[in-house]
């Protein structure tokens, strides 16, 4: 019985031949990503235990939680991980602290630390993103403390559904897009299963665009995703991967527990929410909606391709007057290929503001200043919808791709960014 | 690993929400379990919580436990503290299944262990041998043996302190969980 890419990468973590689904193996990691808010370094500290492997632990910088009644507080936090992990011995570089930081699962990927058939884990519930370096990608759960004492962890190989993709997404339609088009037909089928990636569509899909899909896990309710190793991602990776690394297939008689098939230019612009993430309607039922504000970011987004996709339809344009507009780069990096790419100018031409990377407006514990009041809508690249999530109960947080969180925004309503794409959308001079 | 509880059985799809309802995620993330436990599957019974009683097993249908793996421990924990020693279905997520092994709470899927029991039926669960039985009707399943690995997972109570024995720490350490 031929091995999926999920049992592949576990049989070889686990050093055995031939793993089957409902096997239990012990599975040793590559690395280990962790947010700016910790639940194990009380415990470490109070036992005197120690990281397996210091140099294989990193810490992110991205929620940077601001209010005080936050255990994990930043003002308390920062300094908490920096001196647990010099104490450790975790190597400074591994520290992503502001300037050099990013969302805990964005760096590892463009950090060159998740790489083909490893297993990588992570503190944050979205861990999955790193499955698009063709990993297998793991939120560590409620199992974080036995996961970086000893390196490993223990596995049931799940089962895998195949997904097959031809075709190509067209402008304007992002990985979003996808997940909620999979969230939708699907629904809670997936069941924990890893979907696995295949077919001639996959190498029309830009690494920005895989790791936001496999960033969809959770809300489908996906153990995983895996993107096989091609040359997208070769060529994202070879100069950045930090040790040599052996990318992983399926085997040709690999047995899948369902496959389907997806023509990627079938995919239109879709939104959830608001506070149900399993509501998702085509754009065009929700056009003329009214919104006071806008994010682009979170890690479900903000990354360079959704950048640029937002600046060419901010470009030259005004936002509009009722609505405030917040623009968060996922890592420091994207932010200098935004600035280098003249970008963040036409976000602050257009009257948007730009912040520090990181999580952004996604939860309004974090350090960003989009908070929602009462009574008010956002339209939101992030990756939640729950009620609340973003400031007042009373509030709506809707979520779409950054091309509509853009063309809304010029709006002042939910809006279709397909006009402003083609040529079609009024000039500047033209708009109040 | 022998399990022995009165049954309380529920249909396919209850979800973790349905156990611990989202209304109380502040008690899930700041780890209060009688908290959560105080509100078990309230929308769906709401006199469930005086009825549960310690060692009580807890059967779903199909795709027990479904849902964001943000409320998993609510549930699980929630459900544990109001006297529940394991959650069995026909089927269950990999996420939900692992949340429970971490947490040292028995947890699974059995298929057809839905048709075995009812609601009151004592169940007796031989994780280790494979097999179910009702000891109300007499009536026995057989299912895939629990791997040793999750048994001593199990037996010692969760992932953190079966990490601290394999790395090799003491039993103070241990315990001091």
């Amino acid at each position: 019985m031929g091995q999926t890419m999920t049992a592949r990468i576990l049989a070889r973590a686990s050093g055995r031949d031939l793993v089957q689904p409902g096997d239990v193996v012990i599975a040793k990691i590559g690395m280990f990503t962790q947010i700016d808010g910790t639940t194990f370094i009380d415990n470490f500290v109070a036992r005197k235990l120690d990281l397996w492997d210091p140099a294989r632990v990193l810490f992110c910088f991205d929620h940077m939680f601001q209010p005080d009644w936050i255990p994990q507080v930043a003002t308390r936090e920062h300094p908490k991980i920096k001196a647990f992990a010099r104490a450790q011995g975790v190597p400074d570089e591994n520290i992503y602290d502001l300037g050099r930081n990013g969302i805990s699962h964005q760096i590892p990927v463009e950090q060159g630390w998740a790489l083909p058939g490893m297993v990588c884990v992570g503190a944050d519930g979205q861990s999955a993103t790193m499955g698009a370096a063709n990993c297998l990608a793991l939120p560590a759960l409620f199992g974080v403390d036995p996961i970086l004492l000893t390196g490993d962890m223990w596995m049931i190989v799940p089962e895998a559904i195949n997904i097959r993709l031809t075709g190509a997404l067209r402008r304007g339609v992002t990985g979003k897009d996808f997940v909620y088009r999979l969230i939708a037909d699907l629904g809670e089928r997936v069941n924990g299963r890893v979907i696995e990636f295949s077919g001639p569509g996959v190498a029309t899909l830009s690494m920005d665009v895989r790791m936001a899909i496999a960033n969809g896990s959770v809300q489908l309710n996906a153990m995983t995703m895996v993107f096989p190793h091609d040359e997208v991602l070769e060529a994202y990776i070879k100069n950045r991967a930090r040790e040599p690394y052996q990318g992983i297939a399926p085997d040709a008689d690999a047995v899948y527990s369902e496959t389907l098939e997806y023509d990627l230019s079938t995919i239109g612009e879709l939104v959830s929410g608001p506070h149900e993430i399993e509501l998702i309607r085509p754009l065009q039922e929700l056009e003329g909606t009214e919104v006071h504000a806008a994010n682009i970011g979170s890690c479900s987004s903000g990354r360079i391709s959704d950048l640029a996709l937002a600046a060419d339809i901010l470009r030259g344009r005004k936002i509009h007057p009722r609505v405030r507009m917040v623009v968060t780069p996922i890592s420091a990096e994207t932010a200098r290929e935004a600035a280098a790419g003249g970008l963040i100018q036409v976000f602050l031409d257009a009257g948007a503001v730009v912040t520090q990377p990181g999580c952004g407006a996604c939860y309004s514990g974090n350090l960003s200043p989009l908070k929602l009041g009462d009574g008010e809508r956002c339209i939101s690249t992030s990756v939640e919808t729950l009620r609340g999530r973003m400031g007042s109960k009373d509030s709506e947080v809707l979520l779409g791709n950054a091309a509509v969180v853009a063309a809304s925004a010029i709006a002042g309503c939910i809006a279709d960014p397909t006009p402003y794409l083609t040529g079609l959308a009024p000039a500047l001079e033209t708009l109040p | 690993m022998i399990l022995r509880g009165r049954v309380w059985k529920f249909g396919d799809d209850l979800g973790a929400t349905d156990l611990v309802s989202a209304a109380y995620d502040n008690f899930g993330m700041g780890r209060k379990w009688d908290e959560c436990a105080r509100h078990l599957l309230e929308d769906i019974d709401p006199d469930f919580v005086g009825k549960v009683g310690q060692g009580d097993l807890l059967i779903g249908g199909r795709n027990l436990g479904a849902g964001h793996a943000h409320y998993y421990a609510a549930a699980i924990m929630g459900a544990n503290a109001a006297g529940i020693a394991g959650l069995f279905g026909d089927t269950m997520g990999g996420l939900f299944r692992r949340a429970a092994i971490d947490f040292g709470v028995p947890a699974g899927p059995i298929g057809g262990i839905s048709d075995l029991v009812e609601t009151g039926d004592e169940l007796e669960l031989d994780l280790m041998g494979g097999i179910a039985t009702n000891r109300t009707s007499g009536a026995t399943l057989k299912f895939p043996k629990v791997d040793p690995i999750i048994l001593e997972i199990l037996g010692e109570g969760g992932s953190t302190n079966w990490a601290l024995k394999r790395a090799g720490h003491d039993k103070a350490q241990v315990t001091a969980a």
